[in-house]
């Protein structure tokens, strides 16, 4: 029995050495696999780095544990609302959901409202947001230049405004603005603070998808509305975030929102919280479907590989005929035999996976480089394409191999 | 592999490979009784062998001959264990293998039976030592084991300078030489040679044949088919075989 496995394994020795001296078969065989593999590793990718470029964006916009609600704007529910007496979202919603709510970390209502902004050489109508304190921990926000808006400011309505850093460059020039005054809607405030700048790009062909944090004018959202707006006893606002405590239970916390919500409304469901952990749930089952989709398209050109294996080994059957009556003659077994024909095909085929992994990491680096999106090189896809092939080689070097060892040696030898 | 071991295996494979050689005493190699091999084809059967009763003893130098069709081929088939015969009973080195399973038939082939072919049959990619490593490869030995036996085979013909060569480099007397040790590597019981000059000039058939004479007095026992009477005649015993019976 040893002696038999010691010799099943010098004819796998055998069969690697035999590829050595046939680099032009074994070169044709290769190239179906090398493709198949490739274009599987940079297929997937592409998409893993879509997903964690989203992934990414997501976290710096609040996380997945953030929701988003705003007023529900179709005729029907605003008629209705109006029946019931339901002013929309207002600041009080916020204060309430801040206070009952028990599955919400932060609560952050936003009002926005565009006034006139005036400096020394600058005089333009901007948007002008009213915020918390919870915005910068929300969209993990931080000031470069003196600080965010405090809650002391929100007590006071202080007359503070703290800019984005391309609001900053826009009214200021480069430079501190850091204790410089501007006119908002007729009255000096006081600039505390200057934002850092938040850049995410998609790709080279898209601008900055941040940009617009970098455009805002953020008073405190009390001055806003004790000040700005003319409207203080409505207090409407724009929309409120809040994030959840916990991503696991996105549908209580939502489910929570909209009981309080709906209470404070008058029972009318005036408004919408868009859920990110489900958003991100739909993403992926939708990803899942391409993975699929692209899986099912890389299998097919393994096959193909395959099947170029399996011609090949079949095209270059008839002259190794006298081969295999020979080695028969001289001791072989089938099992010899096989072993010999099956490892030319399963190293053939590791040989075109590992070059397929290298082509494809090459690929996904190519285009990486061109359109500036990051791509990842997940071990998960490298195991993948490598097992493929693998077992593409085994089931395609079967039918070539059976063939090979049951022939029969005295025909085998007088085969011309 | 330690030293140790190494050492074993080399005691083991000298005790086993040379054992026809002159220590043991002559006496039958092999027997052949009532063996029949009748070719199936369909309603067409073919009986390339009727009956033939055959003993060859250790050392003898036998040359087999007779007209194409008269059913040497087989017959030499069936001595080499490449085919099972029909009916009777073939014993080789006191073992019966006409009814072995193909599976142990290729263990008989490896360890008992040198074949040498008319037309070489080497792997004409792979080198001479390589090619003179086979019947070791299938043996299961180690592959230091295989070199060795290899290069001690390639210098009892006189090749132990073209161990790297490919068959393509070598002339067709050199080729069949290396076949010669190629047969001669794992020491078998028998060699068997198909038409070994067949395809080399008369000079170098001479040649050939006398290593064949050199391994014979060296105790090997040897069967060359042949249709050349002059080979025939350099025998110490000749069959003829005619309609599948042994005629003389």
């Amino acid at each position: 029995m040893k002696k038999h496995l010691a010799s099943l394994w010098e004819s796998v020795v055998d069969g690697v050495v035999d590829i050595g001296s046939h680099r032009a078969r074994s070169l044709l065989q290769v190239v179906g696999i090398v493709l198949g593999v490739a274009s599987v590793v940079a297929t997937f990718g592409l998409i893993d780095g879509g997903k964690r470029q989203m992934t990414e964006f997501f976290d710096k916009t609040g996380g997945i544990r953030k929701m988003f609600i705003r007023n529900l704007d179709t005729r029907q529910a605003r008629e209705s609302a109006t029946q019931k007496s339901s002013k929309g979202l207002t600041y009080e919603d916020a204060m309430v959901l801040a206070r009952e709510a028990r599955t919400l970390e932060l609560v952050e209502p936003t009002v926005e409202r565009r006034e006139l902004v005036r400096a020394p050489g600058f005089e333009k109508s901007l948007e002008i947001s009213g915020a918390t304190p919870a915005y910068q921990p929300m969209y993990d926000f931080r000031p470069v230049e003196g600080r965010f808006i405090t809650q002391e400011d929100l007590t006071a309505s202080a007359k503070v405004v703290v800019l984005g850093a391309t609001r900053k460059d826009e009214i200021f020039g480069g430079g501190s603005a850091l204790g410089r005054s501007l006119s908002l809607g007729g009255s000096t405030y006081t600039v505390v603070g200057v934002m850092e700048r938040k850049e995410f790009f998609w790709n080279s062909a898209n601008d900055n998808s941040l940009e617009w944090m970098n455009r805002f004018v953020f008073v405190p959202v009390t001055t806003m509305l004790n000040r700005l707006s003319g409207d203080r006893t409505g207090q409407k606002v724009a929309y409120i975030n809040v994030q959840a405590l916990s991503a696991a239970e996105m549908d209580r916390s939502t489910a929570e929102v909209e009981t309080i919500l709906r209470r404070l409304h008058g029972g009318v469901q005036d408004f919408e919280v868009i859920n990110r952990a489900e958003r991100m749930k739909q993403m992926e089952e939708q990803g899942a479907i391409y993975d699929i989709t692209f899986l099912v398209c890389g299998t097919i050109s393994l096959l193909v590989g395959g099947i170029v294996i399996m011609n090949i080994l079949l095209a270059s059957f008839n002259e190794r005929v006298r081969e295999v009556g020979t080695r028969k003659a001289l001791g072989a077994t089938g099992l010899n035999i096989m072993a010999q024909f099956l490892v030319e095909s399963v190293v053939v085929t590791i040989l075109g996976g590992l070059l397929g992994v290298a082509l494809g990491a090459g690929f996904t680096k190519a285009i990486s480089d061109l359109i500036q999106q990051p791509v990842v090189l997940s071990p998960r896809i490298v195991l993948l394409g490598l097992s493929f092939s693998v077992a593409v080689g085994i089931f395609f070097g079967f039918y070539p191999a059976i063939k090979a060892a049951r022939l029969n040696p005295i025909q085998a030898l007088r085969y011309e | 592999m330690s030293s140790q071991t190494a050492g074993l295996v080399l005691t083991l494979g000298a005790v086993e490979t040379f054992p026809t050689a002159a220590a043991v005493s002559a006496g039958s190699l092999l027997s052949l009784t009532g063996v029949t091999k009748v070719y199936d084809a369909g309603e067409l059967a073919v009986t390339a062998l009727a009956g033939v009763d055959l003993e060859i003893e250790r050392g003898q130098m036998v040359a087999v001959i007779g007209p194409s069709g008269s059913g040497k081929s087989t017959l030499m088939h069936i001595l080499g264990c490449l085919d099972a015969p029909s009916e009777g009973t073939y014993v080789l080195d006191g073992q019966d293998v006409s009814t072995l399973s193909s599976f142990a038939l290729a263990g008989v082939r490896n360890r008992k039976i040198g074949f040498v072919f008319q037309t070489f049959n080497l792997l004409p990619k792979a080198s001479l030592l390589r090619n003179i490593e086979l019947p070791l490869l299938y043996a299961g030995l180690g592959s230091s084991d295989r070199r060795e036996k290899a290069r001690e085979a390639l210098a009892r013909v006189g090749l132990a300078d073209r161990a790297k060569h490919r068959p393509s480099e070598l002339s067709g007397g050199q080729r069949q030489r290396a076949a010669i040790a190629r047969a001669l590597v794992n020491g078998p019981s028998i060699i068997l040679a198909d038409e070994p000059t067949g395809n080399l000039d008369s000079k170098t058939g001479v040649e050939i044949l006398k290593i064949f004479h050199e391994l014979h007095d060296r105790g090997e026992t040897i069967v060359i088919v042949t249709h050349d009477p002059r080979i025939a005649e350099q025998c110490e015993r000749v069959i003829e075989i005619v309609d599948g019976r042994v005629v003389n």
